[in-house]
């Protein structure tokens, strides 16, 4: 039997009927693109959509620096004898150990940003590299002292239309500043990334800082476009394949780059703007 | 079957756009020489981060060598349509690249591989 008095009541009808005005207003407003993922609950402001996968197009702008030329990079004392006693052999990636920033960021590979409400994965086919961003204000524990590791901890927070990255307590690594050359970083290497995206390119902008090691911080920018094709995973490096190049090092050579005119800046890959300007040059001499 | 080393100069300035190599080069391999080998393929190893192709040359001593051709990353091969049964044993290839420094190995990097059949396996994507 239905009751006429609840139904009928003029105050329950009209706070029941600003109820059902309302809740989709809430919900409008609340709820935002990108924001509901993986069945986390809504957060309150509205982000940036970053979100898509990413194939690695040039440095910017015009391919300057791409990333950086080694040569060009100020080093410490102990950064500079660090680089001139390093060897090639020696390079963690012949043990499959990942690529870390900023080096990461301009190997051809593809990535995928994945943005849930309170962090940002970053997923890469080289190394099978998962970054995690913890995003502030939701409450993630800090990392303890004595906690670092080889992808270092990132935090991340959103700055109008673009996603701002600060990764600190990194590991030492032999090469964590360039692993072509084998510039190492320290403990104290903290890369800022900024990532904003303008239709189907993802711009990044890229801080890295080591005071051990560095004796002015890189900064670079680069470029992705953005697009459908999946990752191609797993990249599973395997460890005898790694190690396989070393066999061809002559002993009495040793593998240290100088050896090999490898300071020279013409076997350093550089961008196509740098090499413009070096043709040019080359030109008029 | 013949191997003949070829010493070429290199010139200009290499282009990578992007770039970054997973490592250098120059300390395993003479960027400054080329070798070429024909041969018997025996196997494809189509891993990363560095697929191997396994080749039976004989030299003008007659006697037969195992030769290695290293390429670029797997995961970059495969995006250009490479795939594990890409060349298989038995295949008799022609291939151009650089050589091992060490001398008691035959390796070979940055290499263009010909087919029987004339098709081409071109040179390796960054490693």
């Amino acid at each position: 039997m239905i009751n006429e008095r609840r139904y009928s009541h003029p105050r329950r009808s009209a706070r029941r009927a600003m109820l059902e005005l309302l809740l989709p207003f809430a919900l409008a407003v609340w709820a935002q693109p990108g924001m509901v993922q993986e069945g986390l609950p809504v957060g309150p402001a509205p982000v940036p959509d970053l979100t898509g996968r990413y194939a690695p197009l040039t440095c910017a702008p015009n391919g300057a620096n791409c990333p950086f030329i080694v040569d060009d990079l100020k080093l410490t004392p102990v950064g500079q004898k660090m680089w001139d006693a390093y060897e090639e052999v020696i390079g963690p990636k012949f043990d499959c150990a990942q690529a870390t920033p900023p080096s990461l960021f301009a190997d051809p590979y593809r990535w995928a940003i994945h943005q849930l409400t309170d962090r940002v994965i970053f997923e890469y086919e080289k190394d099978d590299i998962i970054r995690t961003v913890w995003l502030t204000g939701w409450g993630h524990p800090e990392p303890g002292p004595y906690d670092a590791s080889w992808q270092g901890h990132s935090v991340g927070w959103y700055e109008g239309d673009e996603l701002v990255v600060v990764t600190t307590r990194y590991h030492y690594d032999p090469h964590g500043i360039e692993d072509f050359g084998g510039i190492p970083s320290s403990t104290q290497k903290r890369v800022t990334e900024r990532y904003r995206r303008e239709g189907d390119r993802l711009h990044s902008r890229v801080l890295t800082e080591d005071p051990l090691i560095l004796a002015e911080p890189i900064y670079f920018e680069f470029e992705y476009l953005a697009g459908d094709d999946p990752l191609i995973l797993p990249y599973r490096c395997e460890l005898d394949q790694a190690r396989f190049p070393t066999q061809y090092a002559d002993p009495e050579k040793g593998t240290s780059l100088a050896d090999f005119g490898g300071r020279d800046p013409d076997l350093v890959p550089v961008g196509v703007r740098e090499l413009q300007r070096r043709q040019q040059q080359q030109s008029q001499n | 079957m013949r191997m003949q080393v070829i010493a070429i100069a290199l010139v200009g300035i290499l282009l990578s756009a992007p770039l970054a190599a997973h490592h250098a080069q120059a300390p395993f391999f003479d960027q400054n020489s080329e070798v070429e080998i024909e041969g018997v393929v025996t196997r494809f190893d189509f891993r990363n981060p560095h697929p191997v192709l396994y080749v039976d040359v004989t030299n003008d001593s007659g006697e037969v060598e195992e030769w290695q051709i290293q390429f670029g990353n797997a995961t970059g091969l495969r995006r250009r349509g490479w795939h594990k049964d890409i060349i298989g044993p038995g295949e008799r290839i022609r291939a151009r690249g650089h050589p091992s420094w060490n001398q008691e190995t035959h390796g070979m990097q940055g290499a263009r591989v010909v087919k029987e059949d004339g098709s081409v396996l071109g040179a390796s994507t960054a490693d």
